[in-house]
């Protein structure tokens, strides 16, 4: 009986909407099980894709490391972004407008090392929803998508846990009942080792030299879920979570001045980061009914980063030896402290939701102080009018400032028409509006990048879009999926200052423009399912436009302005006991800024000329991943997956950068370098207990 | 502090593979690249007029085409005074006498179209007042302090000294020639007495030496974070008065005079004069795209008022003081 599961099932029918109420034996008497819904309005929405935990883990990686993110970026509908890093850009949007949630928790450092690794460890995740468009009045303060997580419960009857190891990271995680009555926990880690790889490296890089290097780098979070269920109304669950990066670097020198004496002293260069999230939940679930759920989260989360550095040189002037020391530090925080109650009611012809939400934001960053307070009400109510399903939401955010209070009105409308089960057509308008903006001059995620409440200078980003959609299913084992979308966005916030590693978190400061952006394009989902393959087919055809008078007087086109976008991905279960993924990425060249013009003026050097921001276009983008996957139980019993990756099997030279190149034979002439990452194999090692 | 970002660009290139590509082609023909600066106040204002060519062509086959060059003045012709090729070039200059909110148009025509055409409106003049000392190191150095409302924001500026000397000549009968002769290469350097440090490194490229139609101008901005009026120091060496000897046997008293010139400019003139691009980051798409290389449409280079305040004719500093 591996693999299967016995489930009990309770169906609960409100006209067309079918609830499914799924409970294992081993969870009979945990609310948690109910969790499983299918409601039906949720398939309605061409514009969500969900995920249970499984299908994050498995499919082709990147170095070995499976990331929600990475996952999410083949999808229609959403760009690629720059290879290897974490940025997700839905539908036009800039990156830092995506809503984060980890168990209904808004998380803002949602990447490790600049943007290489999401936050997320997978291997905690029990599901994923994922709205590029119709977003339900519940989800607000961010425009352009919405990330929500459900991280893993322990089972109330047994232990169970895994343990991997792969060349960059390893994971560990374990659940099971505690003592007492109804209690449960769920633990995950998950560490990464350049560090202790590197360690060697550089021991033996240093012997015998008075130059010393030294550098690390690792990273980590922390998943931890209780949950408590003192009957079958109650569930009553505390969560922590905790992702920390930390880089150290260090350069000393032993060197010997020749002044007035012989003078022997050791400089040194020193640098520390650490930055990351702490997020601590506790979250109430209370049947009324069984029809009439309540809901009430209270959390505290916090994004962090701390950045010393310090500096010691030695000089001489004249005779005498001079001594410089410098040293600083950059730290700062934004805090977010949080309520939310929601209460459902599912009828005959209506599911109701009413919520109201508090956040209670505090930014500090060097030379900045800020505070927030949003309160949000909303109600959404689906209507069941024989084919016809509506989506009636809205939602009423009010945020203030010491400086600048808004209050801004999100209407949230879908509608759907369906022809039975082959296919349903549905049309969608939400607006939504993001409270805080991320400041920064360098599109990485760094831990100096600030967060920073609007403000009359830089209004909320305020983003209206229309969708048009379908979902088709013209026979058990063929699905579609299609939508048209048109999106405009105001109060878009770049950088107009300058590059600098330490952005000013003041917008009076005038380091930021505040822009326009407009999207549109149509994304298409195709998916064939036999017994043992799957191939899914993602294609997006868009546009995205950007206007930022001060930098620029005419509307040019975004970085991630990718016209054509294809994911091509064929899982083959080729036996019980081996699995094959491959998938291709073609995706038309991201936008950069080269010069186009020279001027040549008497007695000055050469002027390059930029005609226009994002002017020119990288060569077309495609990569072929392939990843094996082999169970084998071990003698105890257990479980035991191996996992084999080839990243970039045909080694395609997508370069990452482009870099000016002026010809030393041919002066004037230039030529591009592009710096591109090879063929990469990956290995990791897990096992069940 | 930016040693951090090198290296973590290292990280990432040192794990990438190295691969060189030709330069997209660029065609289409050259541009016209412009440069003008109107200020308030009686000066003249020149017009450069260049041809770009595209990246990688030979500069040869894009010869600047006859073209004229028209200012106006609040509707109002004003004739060039002078105009002479430089290389590639043009360079125009007119004498104008421009006030706070005129509006001035340049015009560009090649075979009778209007090919680059620009408008500004001269902005108000900075406030300022000013004192002279000498230094101990024998600097005459104008302590020049912005009014308290120019500390409200981030404001931008350009300052430039200008000097000449006077020959003042007595003849036998009693006449009195006097002759004007501008310094050429007038030695000038500029400090913020209350600059403070920021951890962005800014503040060593605070003040940017430019050139504005042929002469030094230092650029700066004051980002209005100081609790106090931006105080700022203008050291030029001093130049004692001296005989020299013009006509046989006459002497002649040579003084040395100076003006100050302060000058309001927009961001965006700013940002031309102190460009922001990093190439390296620009090719990897990882900045923001700031191409602020002017305010004209189908054209590069920029044609944008500045108001400008200046201070009088002004004697070298002797040791008795100002």
């Amino acid at each position: 009986m591996r693999g299967c599961r016995l489930l009990f099932l309770s169906l609960s029918i409100a006209g067309p909407g079918v609830l499914v109420y799924a409970q294992a034996p081993d969870q009979l008497d945990t609310l948690s099980a109910s969790m499983v819904v299918a409601d039906d309005d949720r398939a309605l929405l061409s514009g969500l894709t969900s995920y249970d935990g499984e299908a994050l883990r498995t499919g082709v990686t990147a170095l070995g490391v499976p990331d929600i993110v990475r996952t999410l970026k083949t999808l229609s509908g959403v760009a690629s972004g720059m290879e290897l890093t974490s940025g997700l850009y839905v539908h036009g949007g800039d990156g830092s407008d995506n809503l984060y949630l980890l168990d209904g928790v808004p998380l803002l450092q949602v990447a490790h090392l600049g943007g290489i690794f999401s936050s997320f460890n997978t291997e905690a995740i029990r599901s994923l929803d994922f709205y590029q468009s119709g977003f339900p009045a519940a989800y607000g303060g961010r425009a352009s998508s919405v990330v929500d997580i459900s991280t893993k419960e322990g089972d109330i009857r047994h232990h169970h846990g895994t343990a991997s190891m792969g060349l960059l990271d390893g994971h560990f995680t374990i659940g099971g009942p505690l003592p007492g009555h109804r209690l449960t926990y769920y633990a995950a880690l998950r560490r990464s080792w350049p560090d202790i790889l590197l360690l060697p490296a550089l021991s033996v890089y240093n012997s015998g030299k008075d130059q010393k290097t030294s550098g690390s780098y690792y990273l980590y979070d922390m998943n931890v879920n209780v949950a408590w269920t003192p009957g079958t109304e109650d569930k009553i669950s505390f969560r922590y979570y905790r992702g920390r990066d930390k880089f150290r670097y260090s350069y000393s020198s032993q060197d010997k001045y020749y002044g007035k004496e012989i003078y022997q002293e050791e400089s040194f260069r020193k640098i520390g980061m650490d930055w990351g999230n702490l997020a601590l939940s506790g979250e109430w679930i209370h049947h009324f009914t069984r029809n009439a759920p309540l809901r009430v989260l209270a959390y505290y989360s916090r994004g962090a980063s701390d950045i010393g550095y310090e500096t010691k040189e030695f000089g001489l002037q004249g005779d005498a030896l001079l001594e410089r020391s410098f040293s600083g530090g950059d730290r700062g925080h934004v805090s977010l402290l949080g309520v939310e109650g929601e209460q459902s009611l599912y009828l005959e012809h209506h599911r109701i939701a009413v919520g109201v939400d508090y956040q209670y934001a505090r930014y500090v960053h060097p030379g900045f102080q800020d505070a927030s307070h949003t309160v949000s009400l909303y109600a959404d109510d689906k209507i069941s009018l024989g084919a016809w399903t509506l989506l009636a939401g809205f939602r009423l955010d009010g945020s203030r400032t010491a400086q600048a209070s808004f209050v801004i009105p999100q209407p949230r409308l879908m509608a759907s028409y369906s022809w039975g089960a082959p296919l349903t057509v549905n049309a969608t308008y939400t607006r939504t509006v993001q409270f805080s903006h991320l400041l920064t001059s360098i599109y990485l995620d760094l831990p100096t990048n600030r967060w920073a409440p609007s403000s009359d200078l830089l209004p909320p980003t305020d983003v209206h879009q229309l969708t048009v959609g379908f979902r088709a299913f013209p026979h058990p084992s063929l699905s579609f999926k299609g939508e048209v979308y048109y999106k405009h966005m105001d109060n878009l916030v770049m950088s107009s200052n300058g590059v600098t590693l330490f952005p000013s978190a003041d917008d009076g400061n005038g380091d930021y423009a505040c822009g326009n952006g407009r999207a549109y394009g149509m994304a298409l989902e195709g998916r064939y399912r036999t017994a043992t393959t799957e191939t899914t087919l993602f294609y997006t055809l868009s546009w995205s436009w950007r206007n930022y008078p001060d930098i620029h007087p005419y509307w040019f086109l975004d970085r991630y302005d990718n016209r054509h976008k294809l994911t091509i991905r064929h899982a083959w279960q080729i036996s019980k006991a081996v699995g094959l993924d491959v998938q291709w990425d073609y995706h038309s060249g991201n936008r950069v800024t080269l010069p186009e013009h020279v001027l040549e003026r008497p007695g000055s050097p050469s002027k390059l000329l930029y005609s226009a921001p994002n002017n020119m276009q990288m060569p077309a983008w495609h990569r072929l991943d392939v990843g094996l996957r082999v169970q084998k139980m071990t003698k105890r019993g257990h479980e035991g997956v191996w996992t084999f990756g080839l990243y970039n099997v045909y080694c395609r030279k997508n370069p990452l950068v482009l870099l000016l190149e002026d010809s030393k034979q041919n002066p004037g002439h230039y030529s591009l370098k592009g710096y591109a990452l090879p063929a990469i194999p990956s290995v990791s090692y897990m096992i069940r207990f | 502090m930016k040693k951090i970002l090198n290296i973590i660009l290292l990280m990432g290139l040192a794990t990438a593979c190295e691969s060189y590509m030709d330069y997209p082609d660029i065609r289409g023909d050259g541009k016209y690249y412009l440069e003008c600066f109107p200020s308030s106040g009686p000066d003249s204002t020149s017009l450069v007029l260049y041809r770009t060519h595209p990246l990688n062509r030979d500069a040869r086959d894009y010869a600047l085409a006859p073209v004229s060059a028209h200012l106006l003045v609040n509707d109002t012709p004003v004739a060039w005074q002078s105009t002479r090729k430089d290389g590639n070039g043009l360079l125009f200059s007119a004498a104008t006498d421009l006030a706070e909110g005129d509006q001035v148009r340049l015009v560009v025509r090649e075979a009778g179209d209007d090919v680059v055409i620009a408008e500004s409106c001269i902005p108000s003049p900075p406030r300022f007042t000013y004192r002279r000392v000498l230094t101990s190191n024998w600097n005459d150095r104008y302590h020049v302090l912005l009014d308290s409302e120019e500390n409200a924001g981030r404001n931008y500026y350009g300052v430039r000294l200008e000097g000449l000397f006077r020959y003042t000549t007595r003849f036998p009968d009693g006449s009195v020639e006097v002759r004007d002769a501008p310094m050429r290469d007038l030695r000038y350097g500029v400090n913020g007495s209350n600059d403070s440090l920021d951890l962005s490194g800014k503040v060593e490229g605070r003040f940017q030496s430019v050139s504005v139609a042929g002469q030094k101008m230092i650029v700066f901005e004051v980002d209005g974070s100081g609790d106090s009026p931006y105080e700022l120091l203008v050291d030029t060496p001093n130049i004692e008065d001296r005989i020299e000897w013009l006509y046989m046997d006459l002497p002649s008293h040579r003084r040395a005079l100076y003006r100050l010139h302060l000058y309001r400019m927009s961001p965006a003139a700013y940002r031309f004069f102190v460009p922001q691009e990093n190439e390296v980051l620009s090719g990897a798409g990882l900045v923001s795209p700031l191409t602020v290389q002017g305010n004209l449409k189908d054209a590069f280079g920029m044609v944008e008022c500045v108001g400008g305040a200046s201070t009088e004719w002004l004697p070298a500093l002797t040791q008795e003081g100002d």
